[in-house]
């Protein structure tokens, strides 16, 4: 990928943000920690997460993933951003948010040169993927899927091996200050009480996770649903309930270390 | 397709993706669902990644695969000297890896630490 910025303040990035929203926003920062004002804060920027999230479409990413990605990035640049510093807060939240993107884009592996066939076939199989869960109401095999797009069966493979590429990167761990931000409250109904009392050897690790993560453990280990139960239940596609999985199980494996580091 | 399949690498990580590549490409041809198949990735990360986080001198990583109808069997293996059992806090690479299979084991075959797995195809409704 290359490193021309998208997102060179285009004209329009302005427009999104009602110069009201400035003045609101300094009075919301001088409120913080307070959950409200956060809240409020996030909200109120979240046009401009998207609008930046959309920059980067096309680019062999789905929108929606795009667009999580900004908006956790939001959410970090609100807790991160000090008001006493002479820059607003679009133009800290942007270069935030830019710099999140483009690290997706590094860690899914796109930057290391998957060839563009590759990505398009791999786009063209996550959503066939969901199609197809929608339509037979169970996950397809891979004869479906090809069918389904019309390739062949190795090339669903590599897309899927494609999609899977940035599952080797680890995941980010969020920060102190993530774990209870906005973020880690939204979908309220948190399993992790079971979870954490189950898992105790990594009952640290898994509270640092932000709680989405936490939950799809717990609904793929505890409750035995399936990826694509998940993908349901949360509103997210199958391929990314299934790269978080592995980047999440790769977390817990390298912060827990070998089997043997107990006798060892 | 029923003959066994074995692959050996060097006891390194950067080669797993190898492992789970030739995973995919066998369960896709015994027709596992997209679901199946990456719960399938899970386990061979999770199987190479306990395996060779282990000190125990591996110079190689096997993978052996038993195809049937309607199942995989597979076998991770290192040729590293390691006594077993796994205890304390590495229960939970155990229950990771028989949430995500239908039995999962661990032995020593010909003297290196060997997990073992199998999975079913889960029949189409």
């Amino acid at each position: 990928m290359s490193d021309a910025a998208p997102v060179s303040q285009p004209p329009e990035r302005e427009a999104l943000i009602n110069p009201s929203n400035t003045e609101r926003a300094a009075e919301l920062f001088a409120r913080l920690p307070d959950p409200a004002a956060r809240d409020e804060l996030v909200l109120t920027f979240r046009p401009l997460a998207r609008y930046l999230a959309r920059r980067f479409s096309g680019r062999g990413e789905a929108v929606e993933d795009l667009e999580q990605v900004a908006s956790i990035a939001l959410i970090k640049a609100v807790d991160r951003f000090d008001p006493e510093r002479e820059v607003k807060f679009s133009t800290y939240a942007t270069v935030t948010i830019v710099g999140e993107l483009k690290r997706h884009f590094r860690d899914k592996g796109w930057a290391l040169g998957v060839p563009r066939r590759v990505k398009e076939i791999s786009l063209q199989v996550e959503r066939a993927v969901a199609e197809l869960n929608q339509a037979l109401g169970r996950s397809p095999t891979v004869k479906e899927i090809a069918s389904h797009t019309g390739t062949t069966e190795e090339e669903v493979i590599e897309g899927m091996e494609a999609m899977h590429a940035y599952s080797t990167a680890p995941l980010d761990p969020p920060n102190e200050s993530d774990r209870d931000s906005p973020a880690s409250r939204i979908g309220a109904e948190d399993d992790s009480l079971e979870i954490l009392e189950r898992w105790v050897s990594v009952k640290t690790v898994l509270e640092k996770l932000p709680s989405r993560e936490r939950r799809i453990l717990h609904l793929r280990f505890f409750k035995g649903m399936t990826q694509t139960q998940i993908a349901n239940e949360l509103g997210i596609s199958q391929m990314h309930v299934s790269r978080l999985l592995s980047a999440t199980l790769r977390l817990l494996r390298e912060r827990l270390g070998p089997m043997e580091s107990e006798s060892a | 397709m029923q003959a066994d399949i074995s692959v050996t690498l060097p006891a390194k990580s950067e080669f797993i993706h190898v492992i789970r590549s030739v995973v995919a490409t066998i369960a896709a041809r015994l027709d596992f669902s997209v679901d199946d198949i990456n719960d399938l990735r899970l386990v061979v990360d999770e199987a190479c990644g306990q395996l060779l986080g282990l000190r125990g001198g591996a110079t190689v990583l096997t993978l052996k695969l038993i195809p049937g109808p309607g199942f995989l069997e597979l076998m991770v293996s290192t040729d590293g000297s390691y006594s077993w059992p796994p205890h304390g806090q590495n229960a939970l690479a155990w229950e990771i890896l028989s949430a995500l299979s239908d039995e999962s084991g661990f032995e020593h075959v010909d003297g290196g630490p060997t997990i073992k797995l199998a999975k079913r195809v889960r029949p189409v409704a």
